[in-house]
């Protein structure tokens, strides 16, 4: 895994799960992105446990319908935040993304790494925030979460800005 | 193929996706009846997973009774938990760990909604008791019952702030308040010391003008308010510019934020998937600054500093009062009406700090003003004695 070249190919993340899931987070994406950026490339960065690198997304900007069905800014900011590490997981760490796994505060996604079966499943926690402020707090929550037990590792973290594109990532191995 | 490609499974994705959707449209039943098509299509993938797969076992058990647990099926979820439980081998510690702490929440929800009606909602609120006087299920009595007050009083508070009732300046808010919202506690997870509560709607309150209050929105600002406590005092501010309000709330979380010697750190968020996550934790800093900021807000003119026991309370006086005494002195203090309501009733019998103003009262006696109080570390008799009439530094009127 290399984050110093990462270059999203369009927030339309390739994953395994379901299509309407996927473009439910994208338009999510696109929505938070337009409050802070114009279309239709932003640039940011990535840091992928101790490594950093350049991050570059290309989307479109959200229709007005889209606007009205993401109106909720957390909500939106959430589910695009999905989008946004569904794509950085897949694109730099090499993982499958195959769905949501619920609980009751809310659900996560998981994930096997390429080409591995389902005894290799790993859990995504993602957080989404508008003030990139709080990312490494949020990061830390999320380590936190996933050093729980059994069930969350191996897992990985991610947490996503929209304000200042950036996307952080960490690993909590088996 | 894999039954995590089950197309049972992305079905399953999409209903649950619509509920959600469904649920901040605040349209419930639809919501209802979305999870619990996904829990049935998600159930039966679960109960495929092979016993030797016990780690997505768990995770797809946990995941379908969490999807009936959402349609407010609290028995259908019941069912679920006790189908995996009841097979022994096939789940992992946690997995057992976390169906159980699910059937336990659903057990209490169940009980809960019996009582308010399945019209209104319902939304968990968790305080984390952390410290060295805290282990697995285990607390200090006055610990616990002075987080769970101060706790309370914020989140009314929190609730007169968002319905826009005046601020109230004494006693427990009226009938039609509290029947915009209702606080119920519950017992605390095993193995744990975290305060759960919940909080739900009320019912049609009889007063015009007062609607039902949102539990969700109430739970999301009182969180949004213990965040901007924990970070910065002017973001209580920012959020909160009636002073009085602002000074009531900045007070309770001060009160309830360590002082380090029993509890170190206390956490408060919702485990609940309506709300997006968020939590906030104080630490014995957070009062240091907190009380920096009460004060800061606060004229004081002629300013004086006692230390002393709480002896005596009267909130009801025309000119509420309390009194410490130190060493065989006793200090009356009087206070505005409704400044110390929330958060004085836990001081009582402890040592506690008086900041405060002194002037000439009727007939020349010195009338003292309390403007903030607080709980102090018992020190020796030395940090005591230069304690004793400390000023503060007043501020430009």
């Amino acid at each position: 895994m290399d984050p110093s070249e990462s270059i999203f190919a369009g927030l339309h993340p390739a994953a395994s799960c379901s299509p309407a899931v996927l473009g439910c987070f994208t338009e999510a994406a696109f929505v938070s992105l337009a409050r802070f950026h114009s279309p239709s490339t932003t640039r940011g960065e990535i840091r992928w446990s101790t490594e950093e690198g350049p991050l570059e997304l290309e989307w479109a900007p959200p229709t007005p319908a889209q606007l009205a069905s993401h109106a909720n800014q957390i909500d939106a900011t959430e589910q695009g935040a999905y989008a946004v590490a569904i794509g950085a997981v897949q694109e730099v760490g090499g993982y499958e993304v195959i769905g949501r796994a619920h609980h009751a505060s809310g659900a996560d996604l998981l994930m096997l790494p390429d080409g591995g079966s389902e005894d290799d499943l790993v859990r995504l926690e993602v957080s989404g925030t508008c003030d990139h402020s709080e990312v490494p707090r949020r990061l830390q929550s999320k380590m936190d979460q996933l050093g729980r037990g059994d069930l969350h590792r191996p897992g990985v973290a991610a947490v996503v800005s929209f304000d200042r594109l950036r996307v952080c990532v960490a690993e909590d191995p088996e | 193929m894999s039954l995590l490609r089950d197309r049972r499974r992305a079905r399953s994705e999409e209903l649950a996706l619509h509920a959600e959707q469904a649920s901040s449209r605040e349209q419930r039943d639809e919501a209802a009846r979305l999870f619990a098509e996904a829990a049935a299509l998600e159930s039966q993938v679960a109960r495929e997973v092979p016993t030797a797969q016990a780690r997505l076992r768990s995770i797809l058990a946990i995941s379908s009774m969490a999807l009936w647990y959402k349609s407010g099926d609290f028995d259908q979820a019941e069912s679920e938990a006790y189908w995996f439980l009841s097979r022994g081998e096939g789940l992992t510690a946690e997995g057992k760990r976390d169906l159980c702490d699910l059937l336990e929440r659903c057990w209490r929800e169940r009980e809960i909604q019996k009582r308010i009606g399945r019209n209104s909602e319902l939304v968990p609120l968790e305080v984390r008791v952390e410290g060295s006087a805290v282990s697995h299920g285990l607390a200090p009595v006055q610990t616990t019952r002075d987080v769970s007050q101060l706790i309370t009083s914020a989140l009314t508070r929190t609730a007169e702030l968002r319905l826009g009732a005046p601020f109230r300046d004494r006693g427990l808010p009226g009938p039609a308040f509290q029947a915009a919202f209702r606080i119920f506690e519950a017992p605390a997870f095993a193995g744990s010391y975290v305060l759960r509560f919940y909080l739900a709607s009320g019912p049609q309150p009889t007063l015009p003008g007062i609607r039902p209050l949102d539990p969700s929105s109430l739970v999301a600002n009182f969180l949004e308010l213990a965040r901007a406590a924990e970070r910065d005092a002017a973001r209580v501010a920012a959020l909160v510019p009636e002073s009085r309000y602002r000074e009531a709330i900045l007070r309770c979380f001060r009160d309830v934020a360590p002082d380090g010697r029993s509890v170190s750190q206390l956490s408060l968020g919702s485990s609940t998937w309506k709300l997006a996550k968020g939590s906030a934790t104080l630490r014995p800093e957070h009062r240091v600054r907190l009380t920096e900021a009460i004060i800061a807000d606060l004229s004081i003119d002629h300013p004086i500093e006692e230390t002393g026991t709480l002896m005596a309370v009267n909130l009801k006086a025309k000119r509420p009062s309390f009194t410490i005494v130190r060493d065989g002195d006793t200090f009356t203090f009087h206070a505005r009406p409704g400044r110390f309501d929330d958060t004085i009733g836990p001081m009582l019998k402890q040592t506690v700090r008086v900041t405060g103003r002194t002037s000439q009262g009727p007939q020349g006696r010195r009338d003292l003003e309390a403007k903030d109080i607080q709980v102090i570390e018992a020190g020796s008799s030395k940090q005591k004695a230069a304690a004793r009439r400390r000023r503060v530094p007043a501020r430009d009127k």
